[in-house]
């Protein structure tokens, strides 16, 4: 098993990360510019480490362009759809409509700019640029091409290769690391994304040979089967889906370990929100700033649990069992946690969507205060992993956030109070009460806007090298079985 | 396989340097039909010093060289030497041009629209005399004032019910998928609209549909397309299809003045047929809507005293319905385009929709975006006129008796000039070119007000509500080129019908529920494999029930054998969209599927645990959706486990 190590687990002692869009201007010099990075890509049974963890996503559009064949890209089409027709065809069905449509995301997103990701973790900003240098602007010289007066020029430059960095300012991104006021011994520490919340509490991952569980107290583990995030597989239903039983042992080879990344930056206003959730507050009814974000997530901002009992803090709970919070007293039916991982049984025809984590916030923090500060951009530069595109991150965004998972109680069109694109008539958001009718928050805005997506395909080391290596099963071949 | 080519940027000069004259008719025509281009051409049609008769224009009329050599020339005769791009139609896009020649009607006549059988009602719509001179009668006016009388009737408020009425049921059929038109919906709208206004029986909805269809097309050509295209069948065809539509028109004029004295039955008390003895057959009671003020058009026009014949009031009746449909339908599509595309600079998101809930729908005091939408884009942005005799435009122009004119609506409304104030009307913003606005308004009479605009009154609040209704659409989206993944745009043909205007929606929200058919050949030995079919099934079936009711979302499952047991029908009524749910549901039955699937000719490779997308496709091309693709239900957004709930606590 040698999939990338992202995927496998989280960047080793990584604060800072930058992602790129790349777009490749042919074939040939694609995949020399490919071979260069290779050395850079960090897979799970590698043990080199340069301080910068560099991870390669490619497109369906960037592995057209590298002239992968037709038999690869067929099963493709036929096996993942989703991931074929490109993030912004099923942004209708995310959700990501009116403001956080495609044609308002910036032009490297577009299907046909956006060839490949390259995702640089490291521990500062520092050291990931020194790698981004490494990586775009090494002096080279390719065979057979001159450049003017024979100087070496960036590899970017020579093999046409662009490359568009994600944030506006192209810095690295960083954690927000706060210290906790409910620490531990072990983490005095914690990450948090923008709206405030804690972040890092639930850690979702799969067995491998090797793994050592290194997880703090307070986190949450949920492990799966491989195939739940990685092609060839077996998944949690028993079942390989790319099991691929008509297919060479060569395109078997190119699939395995391979799994579907989704790089999406969701830009927060956190101004509204925060304003949003002051409008609502209502000390003498309980409602305070912070029992509002709590119900909202499902979580306090600090990470604490609601309690089932009282509907409000101090849950005896490690983590958060639905089961036991059947009317939604301790965390409503729509709060963000409770949609993106209702964990227990109570959505209609159950089955576990999981998905790999890997996002971490842009921008720097809201402060209230400063409105130079405030008026830039911030929010969740996400990248999530797993098997299936459709049955896992578009089920989690485009139903679950989208609407009330079927089988919930409350208002079934509601949308996650976080991350919808709100609509009127339906943003509201109900709060179930131990005792009289429930709490109704209405004319919720939409705090979180889309600012572009990719679906990529992120190869094992195998799959890649056979990428590299061209060795390749190609139409010809293919027939001749 | 990718998107249609990129066109070239505008460029002035391409008109100078055009071979001949048929290339420079082309070069016209290219900038017209696309938005960006045409813009650009409004702004330089004021500067461009070009001139056939050798003069510099600036400003005044631009001549171009016509494809039609004749006014009634749909198709030239063989023995005809034809010059083909030989006359000269003058486009007026001067703003005090246009608003002299839509007022002088002794000098400019509608004789255009003659050509499709209206060219006496009032396409163009002069606010007094008449374009065609009848003797000593003013026929327009008495035309006029006899649709004003048979919409007495009817108040503002009922003309909004009937809109809310018409876009409701436009809505059964044109939203019935998530991937829909809006040139189809408001056109369903616009047409329902006018059967229980004109009082048309249910069953007229397709020849409406049809005659309306090619009469929007004949007018088009007619007063635009001609001059850059050639369509013999355009003209013979809206002529057919409204002398059609004239024909029903004048049956139903009669049997609406015949029933008041001969009623399809009598009055008896209590009869709930009373309301319909003065309705022909078919014709809907308008009351049955809650309608009680407006009586249908027909009834008024056949019953009122006029001095106007049968076929007059056919012509009165055929003529505005000829105006309204097309004419919603592209006023819809293209303010709701307008619409989508001022997303992207985040305007919409302050200023439509309610303020404090930033969400996404039209709200009531939002007429202001549909208004701008028409005066960027008018939805008829060309008028033809024929000079009656020698006279000078305000802009010092002079035409010649004969001469032929295209009046440029889109440059006047675009002409931001001191000299063209909007109509305040309630604090709006509004342009006089595109509904009126003249003396049958409540408002003071403006030195702009064009002419009186049965739009205003009519199609204006359908336009309203059905924007309202595709804009409150939940996760209503473009949708994208499977390819480029590039948006899909408002289609117009001429650069201004709205042909079509495809967007998509999350149709699960308001409808939850779908069926699944999935008819399967069952292999030969047929007879065999029918009755081993039937054994599975027997024997499978508390199986089935068993994972049906563990699943929670599906309400009725069922088997068939149709044509003669030869093929094995699946149907399921179920919640939820067909890859979120029927997939994974199918999934956990795989091995009774496995059966089933060794009897149908054309299976997918067993076992279907084994090659679960296979399984999947092979439903998803054997399913047959309903016919038209309706479904009925009583609770459209009541899901199974709501339901089976309810029935649970006993309060169902």
């Amino acid at each position: 098993m040698n999939p990338q190590a992202i995927v496998a687990r989280p960047p080793k002692n990584t604060s800072a990360a930058q992602h790129y869009v790349l777009k490749f201007d042919a074939a040939k010099s694609g995949l020399e510019f490919l071979r260069h990075v290779r050395n850079y890509i960090y897979f799970l049974s590698g043990n080199y480490d340069c301080g910068v963890q560099v991870h390669l996503g490619l497109t369906y559009k960037g592995l057209e362009t590298l002239d992968l064949p037709a038999p690869y890209l067929r099963v493709l089409a036929r096996n993942s759809p989703a991931f074929a027709q490109g993030a912004a065809i099923r942004a209708p069905y995310l959700g990501d409509t009116l403001h956080s449509a495609p044609e308002c995301w910036p032009e490297f997103f577009a299907k046909e700019n956006a060839h490949a990701i390259l995702s640089f973790y490291g521990k500062n900003k520092d050291d990931i640029s020194a790698i981004v240098k490494m990586v775009f602007e090494s002096p080279r010289i390719i065979a057979g091409q001159r450049t003017p007066k024979n100087l070496p020029s960036p590899i970017s430059k020579i093999l046409n290769v662009k490359y568009s960095p994600l944030t506006d300012d192209s810095t690295p991104i960083e954690r927000i690391r706060r210290r906790l006021t409910n620490g531990t011994a072990e983490s005095t520490e914690g990450d948090f994304v923008h709206f405030g919340y804690r972040d890092g509490l639930t850690s979702v991952g799969f067995n491998y040979p090797g793994r050592k569980s290194s997880l703090k107290k307070g986190i949450e583990e949920q492990w799966h089967e491989p195939g739940e995030f990685l092609l060839g597989r077996i998944n949690n239903d028993g079942r390989n889906p790319w099991a691929l039983s008509q297919a060479t042992d060569k395109v078997k080879a190119f699939f395995l370990d391979a799994s579907f990344g989704i790089l999406r930056q969701m830009e927060q206003d956190v101004a509204s929100f925060e304003a949003y959730v002051s409008a609502q507050v209502d000390i003498e009814a309980g409602k305070s700033v912070d029992y509002i974000k709590a119900k909202l997530c499902g979580r306090y901002p600090d990470g604490s649990l609601l309690n089932p009992a009282t509907g409000t803090g101090d849950s005896l709970l490690p983590i958060p069992l639905h089961d036991a919070d059947k009317e939604g007293f301790g965390c409503p039916f729509g709060a963000h946690i409770r949609r993106m991982n209702p964990r227990s049984n109570d959505v209609v025809h159950l089955r576990q969507r999981p998905l790999i984590r890997r996002g971490m916030p842009y921008g720097v923090e809201w402060t209230g205060k400063d409105k130079d500060v405030d008026a830039k951009s911030r929010g969740l530069m996400g990248l999530f992993f797993c098997a299936s595109i459709e049955e896992q991150f578009e089920h989690l965004v485009g139903s679950w956030a989208d609407r009330l998972p079927m089988g919930f109680k409350g208002a079934p069109m509601s949308k996650d109070p976080l991350m919808g694109t709100q609509e009127a008539s339906h943003n509201r958001f109900e709060i179930p009460l131990p005792s009289g009718a429930p709490i109704e928050l209405v004319d919720i805005p939409t705090f979180v806007t889309t600012r572009g997506m990719i679906y990529a395909i992120y190869l094992g080391a195998e799959g890649l090298s056979l990428l590299l290596s061209d060795d390749l099963i190609k139409e010809d071949d293919e027939e001749d079985q | 396989m990718s998107g249609k080519a990129k066109r070239k940027p505008f460029n002035e000069n391409d008109y100078q340097s055009a071979v001949d004259k048929h290339a420079k008719n082309r070069v016209i025509f290219e900038w017209i039909c696309d938005d960006y281009d045409r813009a650009k051409l409004y702004q330089k049609l004021s500067t461009l010093q070009i001139d056939t008769r050798g003069t510099k224009l600036g400003a005044k009329p631009f001549p171009i060289k016509s494809r039609s050599k004749f006014l009634d020339d749909p198709s030239p005769l063989k023995s005809d030497s034809t010059d083909d791009c030989g006359s000269i139609v003058y486009l007026v896009h001067n703003r005090k041009d246009i608003n002299s020649i839509m007022l002088d009607t002794d000098s400019y006549s509608n004789l255009p629209y003659l050509e499709i059988g209206s060219g006496g009602f009032m396409l163009g719509l002069d606010p007094l005399g008449i374009s065609v001179p009848v003797g000593k009668v003013d026929i327009h006016k008495i035309q006029r004032e006899a649709l004003e009388h048979s919409l007495v009737s009817w108040q503002a408020a009922e003309v909004k019910t009937l809109s809310q009425l018409a876009v409701k049921e436009a809505k059964v059929m044109a939203l019935r998928n998530k991937f829909f038109d809006v040139a189809d919906f408001s056109e369903q709208a616009a047409l329902r609209f006018c059967i229980k206004l004109f009082g048309f029986a249910t069953s007229d909805y397709g020849l409406l549909e049809e005659s309306l269809r090619r009469t929007y097309r004949g007018m088009n050509y007619q007063m635009f397309g001609r001059h850059f295209l050639s369509e013999p069948l355009t003209l013979p065809l809206a002529k057919e299809w409204m002398g059609r539509l004239g024909t029903r028109v004048s049956q139903l004029l009669d049997e609406y003045q015949h029933l008041p004295n001969y009623p399809r039955w009598d009055e008896r008390l209590g009869d709930p047929r009373a309301k319909q003895r003065l309705l022909p057959e078919g014709v809907e009671p308008l009351s049955d809507f809650g309608l009680t003020g407006g009586k249908p058009v027909l009834q008024v026009l056949a019953t009122t005293k006029l001095n106007l014949t049968g076929q007059e009031r056919m012509v009165i009746a055929v003529g505005t319905l000829a105006g309204i449909v097309g004419n919603v339908q592209a006023s819809v599509c293209i303010a709701v385009e307008h619409i989508l595309n001022q997303l992207k600079n985040n305007h919409i998101k302050k200023s439509v929709g309610s303020p404090s809930a930033k969400a996404f729908a039209l709200q009531p005091d939002d007429w202001t975006w549909i208004a701008e939408a028409m005066k960027l884009n008018p939805p008829a942005p060309y008028l033809p006129r024929i000079v009656a005799k020698e006279v000078t435009t305000p802009s010092g122009f002079k035409f010649n008796k004969g001469d032929e004119l295209i009046l440029m609506i889109g440059t006047g409304t675009n002409d931001t000039s001191p000299i063209c104030p909007f109509h305040n009307v309630a604090g709006q913003k509004e342009d006089s070119l595109i509904f009126g606005f003249g003396e049958n308004t409540n408002l003071p009479k403006q030195p702009y007000s064009q002419h009186w605009c049965v739009g205003d009154f009519l199609a204006r609040p359908l336009i309203e509500e059905t924007v309202r209704a595709t804009l409150s659409l939940p996760g209503l989206s473009r949708r994208y080129d499977p390819v480029t993944a590039e948006p899909l745009r408002l289609e117009k043909r001429w650069g201004f019908a709205c042909e079509k205007f495809p967007l998509s929606y999350k149709r699960e929200k308001l409808r939850t529920q779908q069926s699944l058919n999935v008819v399967m050949r069952i292999k030969a030995p047929i007879p065999e494999n029918a009755e081993r079919l039937k054994r599975v099934i027997v024997g499978g079936a508390p199986r089935i029930e068993s994972a049906l009711i563990k699943a929670r979302h599906v309400h009725f499952a069922w088997f068939e054998f149709i044509e003669n047991d030869t093929k094995l029908v699946l149907h399921t009524v179920y919640d939820g969209d067909f890859e979120a749910y029927v997939s994974h549901f199918a999934l956990t039955v795989d091995d009774m599927f496995d059966q089933l699937f060794m009897s149908i000719e054309g299976s997918p490779p067993l076992p279907v645990r084994d090659f679960p997308n296979e399984f999947v496709e092979t439903l998803r091309r054997y399913n047959l959706p309903p016919a038209g693709g309706y479904l009925f239900s009583a609770y459209p957004t009541a899901e199974t486990h709501q339901i089976t709930a309810a029935v649970d606590a006993g309060t169902l």
